[in-house]
């Protein structure tokens, strides 16, 4: 018997979907959006430990993805491409709200922000939290770069390289990054305890 | 391997980012080394608690709320439509006529002036940036160069009195120059030296 190919339909890429945006069907973004909502909230969620302003970060990432969308070019994966524009909405974020101050750079010469949140008191308040509610609060005193590392690789489950992609740096400071991150929140964790 | 393991060693290991050879020297330290051991099972804890997590569903209204903001963004009338109707409105009720051949000439005004506004700006963007308020100074370094946070935007240090210089948008590009890359990481507006002059990079 011989085997007639048949014409498989070729699935939908990330081009075919920015095609299609650029040629007007609002559908395309509609898709885009249902791909990488729930991604973009959880990382809004556990970066500022907050539902609604995850809520609104959400919003604001998704009207940069919408006004910039016909830029991009697909150089970098579409996922890494909307959670660059993620973390820096975030970063953004905290910058406005001005929840930073000083602290030295454990590992390198840089000089690391820290975020932390005034209304999360975690040793108070921790004990009878659940497992979400008081990682969130250990994860609000790990200092943002190494938040945003740890989030990344461990929740969001991004390899070393496509961190290194998303947040412009080495695959050496990732490595770094997402160790020291999560010793702070080991010990944050035990801090709590 | 005769001193202690690394914290980078042991997360890389977690994640298996360990060279073949690497982790076979550190699986050999652990087997003898009881105080890398717990500290290799309290980052493993760590990393379980947080796998455990649970993503949690977004709002149900979120979808609505970004289909708003994006019509805002996109569903306004275009400004040619905009004034066609108006200029309609106007010859449709000769009463109007006067007053809108005044609107015309303030418009002529306004234009002429944005004009004005417009040439100033392709010779360079003039923004006065204030000086960093020394109690809440925020500073980085990269790359042996220090930037402080003034609102938001970052300042190479030397050039916070610089008031004329270019703005590269570089907000939705996916490679950057190299010399610049190193400074995405401080995200939005930095002002820095570019190729010799002062620059107002606008990152992601």
């Amino acid at each position: 018997m011989s085997t007639v190919p048949v014409a498989m339909p070729r699935p939908v890429t990330e081009l075919d979907l920015i095609e299609r945006h650029r040629l007007g069907d609002p559908q395309a973004f509609e898709e885009i959006y249902r791909q990488h909502e729930k991604m973009v909230f959880n990382l809004a969620l556990r970066m500022s430990g907050d539902r609604e302003d995850a809520a609104e970060l959400t919003q604001e990432v998704f009207l940069r993805v919408y006004r910039y969308l016909d830029r991009f070019r697909g150089r970098s994966s579409l996922k890494t491409w909307v959670f660059r524009i993620a973390v820096n909405c975030c970063r953004s974020r905290f910058r406005r709200r001005r929840l930073r101050f000083l602290e030295p750079g454990p590992d390198s010469e840089q000089t690391l922000e820290r975020v932390v949140d005034p209304r999360s008191d975690p040793e108070r308040e921790a004990l009878n939290r659940s497992l979400g509610e008081r990682l969130s609060a250990a994860l609000a005193q790990v200092p943002l770069p190494f938040r945003e590392a740890v989030v990344l690789r461990d929740v969001q489950g991004f390899s070393y390289d496509e961190i290194a992609d998303i947040l412009r740096i080495r695959s050496g400071t990732v490595r770094s990054r997402i160790a020291r991150g999560r010793e702070r929140l080991r010990r944050a964790m035990e801090g709590e305890q | 391997m005769t001193v202690h393991a690394s914290l980078e060693q042991l997360s890389s290991y977690l994640d298996a980012e360990l060279a073949r050879r690497e982790r076979a020297e550190l699986e050999g330290h652990l087997s003898g080394c009881p105080t890398c051991r717990r500290r290799l099972d309290g980052l493993r804890g760590v990393v379980a608690r947080l796998e455990r997590l649970e993503q949690q569903a977004p709002p149900r209204d979120l979808a609505v709320l970004v289909e708003r903001r994006v019509a805002v963004e996109t569903g306004r009338p275009r400004l040619g439509t905009r004034l066609e109707e108006t200029v309609k409105t106007f010859l449709v009720q000769p009463s109007l006529t006067p007053i809108f051949g005044l609107v015309v000439a303030l418009a002529l005004i306004l234009y002429l002036f944005s004009f004005g506004v417009a040439r100033q700006q392709e010779r360079g963007t003039r923004l006065v940036v204030p000086a960093p308020a020394p109690e809440s100074v925020v500073v980085r370094t990269i790359e042996g160069r220090e930037f402080a946070l003034s609102g938001e935007i970052w300042i190479e240090r030397g050039l916070e009195k610089v008031a004329s210089f270019e703005t590269l948008d570089l907000s939705a590009a996916e490679t950057l120059p190299d010399e610049l890359e190193p400074f995405a990481q401080l995200g939005g507006r930095v002002i820095l030296t570019h190729e010799g002059r002062p620059v107002m990079a606008v990152f992601p």
